[in-house]
Order: structure tokens, then C-alpha cells, then sequence
């Protein structure tokens, strides 16, 4: 079996490079498979663009989906992946540091299945990467593929 | 028309003269053979009686002495007056002395009768007696003709000769008379049709009689002159009527194109406004998401550095560091008391039923979970509801349950309590601690944004949480005060709506205070 | 038979008559005696005649026992010329003063001329019944004229005596002698 795959869609690098820190430090050695924009996102998943040709059998365990993403935003990926037979059922969780309510609510309506906001201080920041991770890849159970 | 008014006037007024003219004649001629006959009777009769007195007087002799001859030869003088009938002497003793008549075969009373007179059908009957010192001597009789009827039948007939002659001298003479009285009426008359038909009310009518109707040819000319007069006031008043209410309708006209054009700028405007609020929207979201990441990385990496690197980092390198931390934590939190300020101001207030006493347990369960070593005793009183937007009242909440929870951290004892103070429509809410409180001397300066009464070192806090507090409770149509004693605690007072005000129809006004 | 009817007739008639002949008699008396006082109706008489406005108007009558009973018995009640009237027998020989009218029956007509002479302008009413009576100087005189009793005047002695006779009476006289 392919080892369980972890994306995260975000475009600051330093969100990224603490938030690999937080994986790191919670002992969650998957892969992450880490993309910068939201049309590169699409691209990963369905193997098209710059990632032509990748094996498109190794879907994501779990997608960290930030909203503030440049060319297409967040919601729109998600709305792209829950379009998607193959990608319907892949977990999102929505990891952005916007509080607003309108935000939140449209990520569930178009399918996220988890919202987290980041906050600033860090700890408390790698707390939550940290559960993320430790619930996404080792409690829940992922969908079956088909 | 006017012929019409000619000729019935005409005809009353020829019945008038022809009514008028018959019963005086009638009265005339009635009273003219009354009188007549009352006098041809009473005259006759004297006339009968005298003759009776005369014969008797004349008689008297031959009664005396018994002489019919002479008695006879009287009587017969009676032949000179044809009127007389028939005569005759009647002695003392009632028997027939002497008589005379013009037809023999006359017949006479049997006996006398005392003095009288009576009409016997078409006879006139006198009876005299004769009385020569003191004795009665006879009676004398005589029976004449009694005209009267036919004197009355001649009459009645003179009479109705008369009135047709003097009915029809009348008729022609009323006729040409008439015309005196009708023909100024008759231009009066036409003069009004042609007015009435021609609406001119310049015609006059010619005065052609002193006398009533030169009168009502005057009146009536100067009633023209009125009504032109009126009319012409009337006309003048209308165009001035209509020329105001054309001014009018061109106001009115004008208050709707102003009002019109109001309403276009005020859609203007809203929708400006409804443009800069969704830019303000979106400035305000992009800002706090794209301020909050880079304190994130600096907050983020200085503590990696600090775990990473445990040994290589110096203790004042250490304490430099978290020094960072804390402002970039610090400012992560005024940015988001900014975000909270700007979210209050803008959105739409929500009319809902809140429930006050649940909203401040959740705040407290909040707070204590964040810090669970803090021991404080709150009180919170039951069935506290409000009229309002439950979102920004909890923020409100949070912040002066906060604020108590932040302040009395330096008491004994530290005591939190929720409560209603009720009357009428408003609803006093108040939070009270016994922690540091303030100087009531700064008060006015209390809820002013990034003011603050203490310094950092003491309580942290970023000074925008009452102003915050303050803007919701103002959107809310309430007022937000406190009260307090330095060392002694502060109470913070804050009035809404109770929802039976708000269910009666009272409206939340929507006060933006700056 | 027819004889004594013719008889008994007679014999009757001589019965009758003299009763119808004074009948007759009292008959004349009456209207002799009317005809006196109703002559008193028909004069004048000077106003001397009379004393005073109420004195009677006598009447004498002399020689005619049965005209002054029936004068007195008609009398009473009846006046001449509004006044009343006096009845007196007058005896031969007697004054006539006082008297208005004085009748002298028939057995006394040959003293006629002597009362005419003797009134010497007297206003008396000499009424007589006797033949020739106003040849004699009488006024008035009674006739019979067909079993009616009729009379004639004779207007001198009258004017002599101061009297005036009315024209209505002198009428119904028979004869008027002129004065």
C-alpha cells in the first residue's frame, strides 16, 4: 500500500515551512505534497499542467486547504474537488486565518469537511497542526477508492 | 317665446278689464234697478194709497149721506187712470156701496178689510178707510196694476243688451289700450331672450313708459350691467384660478423631479455607501488575514528557533525573543479588536430574542477554559433577555466579562456579577467586579477607542474593547456607563431593550456612533 | 079660495102697514137724524161760534120729538169736528143762542120764516123737512127722493149766517141753490 499522502494548498512560505515544522514535531512522517496556488492545486490533484503524468492512484489522504490563494481561491478548489467523482470524497480541511463567518459557512456548503482557523501564536498554531494531522491520518478512516 | 308671453299676458290682462268691467256694470245696473223698483213700489203704492185717500175723502159725503150716485160717479173718474183696475166704496156695515171696474166681470172682495196693501198676483190691492171725525164712514178698495215684474223682466233685459254692448266697447278699447301697457313689456321681454340666447350681457333694454315697467326696464338693465360685471369678475377670477393652478401643478411637478431626483441620489449614495462597506468589507478581511500571517511567521519562528535551538540560544537571547513573541501576540490581538470594532459598525443589526444569562455562562465557561488556574466566583441572574443582534452582544459581553475577569485578577476574592435591573421598557444590564476599578475623574474617558486607565505593566488590554462595547450597545438605541471606586471594583452599566418593548413595535434605532 | 087669501092678504097689509109705516118712520128719524150731526162735519162755523175749543156743538130741535130721540141716542161718543156733540129739545118761543145747527121738523114749518128773521146773522144751520122751507130762508133742507132721504142747500142764507158750506156736501145735495 502507498503511504498516506498529506496536501497542503498554501501559498505563504512561512505558513508552510511551520506548519511542515508542526507535522515534523507531532511525528507525522507521511509525505506532504505541498502546492502553492490554487490552479496548481487542481493540477496535482487531477494530474494535469505541471504535474502531468503523476500517478493519480495516490489521492491525498487528507487536503489542508488555505482560502487566501492566489489565482483560484480556496473555495473554489474545494468546489472543483467536490465536483469531481474521484476527488468527491477526499477529506478537506480548511485551514485559513480568516474568521469570517461568511467564509466558514460556504466552505461547509461546498463540502469542507473541517474548519480550522490558524491562529497567530505558534503553539497554539503546531497544537492544532499537530491534532490535524494525528486525527486525519490515523483515527479517522479515509473513503475507500474506487 | 316672447309671442307666447305677449299673448297670455294679453289674455289676462283683457279678462282682468272685461271681469273688471262686467261686475261693475253688474253692480251698477243691480243696484240701478234695485233701486228703481224699491222706488216704483213704494211710489205706486203711495200713489194707491193717496188715491184711495183722495176717493175716500171724496166719498165721504156720499157715505154720509148715503149717496151711491155721487160715490159712483167718483170711482168712475178712475177711467182717467188706466192703471186702475177695478174700484170700489164699501160702506160702514161692510156691504158694497159702490164700484167700478174695467172688466165687468171683475170680481170684489166680499168684505173689507182694514187698512192694507197687497200684491195679488199681478194686481197691486189697497184697502182705505175712511174716517171722518172719528167715525169709520167705509173702506175703499182699489185694486191696480202691479208692474213690477214686468219692469224687473224689462230691466233684466236692457240689462243684458247693456252688458254686451258694454263688454264689447270694453274689449276693443282694453285692446287698444293694452298695447300702451304690453309693448315696453314686450321689449323687456325680447331684450331677456335675446340676452339668455346670446349670452350678451352688453344689450340693454329700452325704457319706453314712466311708469312700473320703465321701472323694471331700468332694474332690469341695471341687473345686466351686474351680471356683465360679475360675469366678467367671474371670468377674470377663473383664469386666475387656473392660471394658480397651473403654477401649481408646475410646483408639484417641480417636488416630484426634486424628489425624484432626492431619491435617484439617494440610491446614489446607498449604493456608493453599499460599495464602500463591501470594499471596506473586503479591505477589512484581506487586512486582518494578511496582517495576522506574517506575525504568525515571526511568532512562528521565533519559537522554532527557540525549540530548535535550545542550546545555542543565550538566555538574553531567549528573553529577546520572547519579547518579540508577546508584541507580535499583542498586536495580533489588536488587530483583532480592530476587526471586531470595524464588524460592529458595519453589518446588519439582527432583531432577535437574546438570551443574555446564556451568552454571558458560554463567555465565562470561555474564559475559564482559557485560564483554568483563575478561581472566580460569578453570578449570573436568571431569564436576563434582550432585543437584539445575539452576535455583537456577545462580543459586547466578552469584552466586559472580559474586561471584570482581566481586572479583579489582583483581588482576594475576585466576584463577577451578571444581573437586570427591569423597568418598564428598558432593561438595565450591569457587570460588577471587585477588582481594580478606576477613577471616576477619567470616566469620560473610559470608553474612548485605545484609551486606557491603566498602564500595560498593570493589565494588559488594547484599549479598544469598551469603545467597542460602546458602539454596539449605541446600535443597539441603549447607553453604556459605569461607576467605580479605585481599588473598590467598577460596575458597568448598559440599557436594551426588553422584548416586550420591542414586541409592542418599538423600533431600534440605528444610531451610528462614532 | 082665492078669495080669502086675497082677504087674508088685506087684512094683513092693514095690519102691516101701519107697522111698516112707522117702521119707516123710525127709520127716516135715524137717517134724518145721522145726517144732522154728519152736517156738522161738512160746515164751517165762524170761531166765535164756539167759547172755548171744547164747547159742544149743540143741536136744537124743535117740532121733532122723534129725530131728537134719535139724535140723543146716537150722539154719545161722536163728535163734530173733534168736538162733542149736544142734543136740545127747543120749546116754541126759545132762545136760540148757543145752538149750531137747529132742525125744525114739519110740524112746526110755519115758524120758519120767523126763526130766519130772527137769527139776524146768527151762524145757525137751519136744517128743515118741510116744503118751500128754502124759499123760507132755510139752509138745508131734507126731501124724500125715491123712499131715500135726500136733501137741497141753499147757499145765501148760509153766507148770511157766516157760514160756509163745503163743496163735498154740496155734492151730494140734490139741488143747490147758488149764493
Amino acid at each position: 500500500m502507498a503511504e498516506k499522502l498529506i496536501m497542503l494548498v498554501e501559498d505563504n512560505a512561512d505558513d508552510e515551512e511551520l506548519t511542515l515544522r508542526a507535522l515534523k514535531r507531532s511525528k507525522i512522517a507521511n509525505e506532504v505534497a505541498v502546492t502553492r496556488d490554487g490552479s496548481e492545486a487542481l493540477e496535482f490533484i487531477f494530474g494535469t499542467g505541471q504535474h502531468e503524468g503523476r500517478d493519480l492512484s495516490r489521492m491525498p489522504t487528507v487536503i489542508l486547504l488555505d482560502l487566501k490563494l492566489p489565482k483560484l481561491g480556496g473555495l473554489e478548489v474545494l468546489q472543483r474537488l467536490r465536483a469531481d467523482p474521484r476527488t468527491r470524497l477526499i477529506p478537506v480541511v480548511v485551514l485559513t486565518s480568516s474568521s469570517e463567518e461568511e467564509d466558514m459557512l460556504r466552505s461547509y456548503r461546498l463540502g469542507a469537511n473541517s474548519y480550522v482557523r490558524k491562529p497567530v501564536e505558534f503553539s497554539t498554531f503546531a497544537d492544532a497542526v499537530s491534532q490535524l494531522g494525528l486525527y486525519w491520518m490515523l483515527l479517522n478512516e479515509p473513503p475507500p477508492r474506487f | 317665446m316672447a309671442a307666447l308671453v305677449y299673448r297670455s299676458v294679453q289674455r289676462k290682462l283683457l279678462r282682468a278689464v272685461l271681469l273688471s268691467t262686467l261686475a261693475a256694470l253688474l253692480v251698477a245696473i243691480a243696484a240701478m234697478v234695485a233701486y228703481d223698483l224699491a222706488l216704483y213700489h213704494r211710489s205706486w203704492i203711495a200713489d194707491l194709497r193717496t188715491q184711495a185717500e183722495l176717493l175716500g175723502r171724496s166719498s165721504a159725503p156720499a157715505l154720509a149721506f148715503d149717496d151711491a150716485r155721487v160715490a159712483q160717479e167718483n170711482l168712475n173718474l178712475l177711467r182717467y187712470r188706466q192703471q186702475v183696475r177695478a174700484a170700489a166704496i164699501y160702506s160702514a156695515n161692510g156691504r158694497r156701496f159702490a164700484s167700478y171696474a174695467i172688466d165687468p166681470a171683475q170680481s170684489f172682495p166680499a168684505l173689507p178689510e182694514p187698512d192694507a196693501v197687497r200684491i195679488d198676483g199681478d194686481d197691486l190691492i189697497v184697502f182705505s178707510r175712511i174716517i171722518n171725525d172719528r167715525e169709520i164712514l167705509g173702506t175703499v178698495y182699489l185694486r191696480a196694476e202691479y208692474e213690477l215684474y214686468d219692469r224687473l223682466f224689462a230691466y233684466l233685459g236692457i240689462a243684458a243688451l247693456l252688458l254686451v254692448v258694454a263688454m264689447a266697447v270694453a274689449f276693443v278699447l282694453s285692446r287698444r289700450l293694452q298695447r300702451a301697457v304690453m309693448q315696453p313689456l314686450l321689449a323687456i321681454a325680447n331684450i331677456a331672450r335675446e340676452v339668455t340666447e346670446k349670452r350678451n350681457y352688453a344689450l340693454r333694454a329700452q325704457k319706453l313708459s314712466e311708469d312700473e315697467i320703465g321701472q323694471l326696464a331700468e332694474s332690469f338693465n341695471t341687473m345686466l350691467a351686474e351680471i356683465g360685471r360679475a360675469t366678467r369678475d367671474l371670468e377674470a377670477s377663473n383664469r386666475e384660478a387656473a392660471r394658480e393652478v397651473s403654477e401649481r401643478r408646475r410646483a408639484e411637478e417641480e417636488v416630484l423631479r426634486l424628489n425624484a431626483e432626492l431619491e435617484q441620489r439617494v440610491r446614489e449614495r446607498t449604493a456608493q455607501l453599499e460599495y464602500t462597506n463591501g470594499e471596506l468589507e473586503a479591505f477589512c478581511y484581506s487586512v486582518s488575514h494578511d496582517l495576522r500571517a506574517p506575525l504568525r511567521a515571526i511568532d512562528g519562528f521565533s519559537q522554532a528557533l527557540l525549540e530548535d535551538f535550545p542550546a545555542d540560544v543565550p538566555e538574553d537571547a531567549r528573553r529577546y525573543l520572547n519579547r518579540i513573541r508577546t508584541s507580535t501576540l499583542r498586536m495580533a490581538q489588536l488587530i483583532e479588536d480592530l476587526l471586531n470594532l470595524s464588524r460592529v459598525s458595519r453589518g446588519e443589526l439582527l432583531h432577535q430574542e437574546v438570551d443574555v444569562a446564556e451568552i454571558a455562562r458560554q463567555v465565562v465557561q470561555d474564559l475559564r477554559h482559557r485560564e483554568p488556574g483563575r478561581n472566580v466566583e460569578v453570578s449570573i441572574w436568571d431569564s436576563m433577555h434582550a432585543h437584539g443582534d445575539s452576535k455583537l452582544l456577545r462580543v459586547a459581553l466578552e469584552n466586559l466579562i472580559g474586561n471584570s475577569w482581566k481586572f479583579s485578577s489582583k483581588a482576594e476574592h475576585p466576584q463577577i456579577e451578571i444581573g437586570l435591573l427591569r423597568d418598564g421598557s428598558k432593561n438595565t444590564f450591569f457587570v460588577r467586579d471587585n477588582g481594580a476599578g478606576f477613577d471616576m475623574a477619567y470616566a469620560n474617558k473610559l470608553f474612548g477607542a485605545f484609551q486606557r486607565l491603566h498602564s500595560v505593566n498593570e493589565f494588559q488590554g488594547t484599549g479598544i474593547g469598551l469603545a467597542t462595547v460602546q458602539r454596539i450597545i449605541h446600535r443597539h438605541g441603549g447607553r453604556a456607563w459605569a461607576d467605580a471606586k479605585p481599588g473598590k471594583g467598577a460596575v458597568f452599566f448598559f440599557t436594551l431593550e426588553s422584548s416586550a418593548a420591542a414586541s409592542a413595535g418599538l423600533r431600534v434605532p440605528q444610531s451610528e456612533a462614532a | 079660495m082665492g078669495l080669502v087669501i086675497h082677504r087674508l092678504l088685506l087684512l094683513l097689509a092693514c095690519v102691516a102697514l101701519p107697522a111698516i109705516a112707522l117702521a119707516n118712520r123710525t127709520a127716516e128719524a135715524q137717517i134724518k137724524a145721522a145726517f144732522l150731526y154728519k152736517f156738522g162735519g161738512f160746515v164751517e162755523w165762524p170761531a166765535h161760534a164756539f167759547e172755548r175749543p171744547d164747547s159742544p156743538f149743540t143741536i136744537g130741535v124743535l117740532g121733532a120729538d122723534a129725530v131728537a130721540t134719535e139724535l140723543e141716542r146716537v150722539v154719545p161718543g161722536r163728535t163734530v169736528q173733534g168736538r162733542p156733540i149736544a142734543v136740545r129739545k127747543v120749546k116754541r118761543g126759545e132762545s136760540l143762542a148757543g145752538l149750531h145747527l137747529l132742525f125744525v121738523g114739519v110740524a112746526e114749518s110755519a115758524r120758519i120764516g120767523e126763526m130766519v128773521g130772527g137769527l139776524k146773522g146768527q151762524p145757525l144751520l137751519l136744517v128743515t123737512e118741510s116744503e118751500n122751507a128754502l124759499a123760507q130762508g132755510s139752509m138745508i133742507n131734507f126731501v124724500a127722493v125715491e123712499d131715500k132721504v135726500r136733501f137741497d142747500v141753499a147757499l145765501p142764507p148760509a153766507e148770511r149766517g157766516q157760514l160756509k158750506i163745503s163743496a163735498r156736501l154740496l155734492a151730494v145735495a140734490r139741488k143747490v141753490i147758488p149764493g
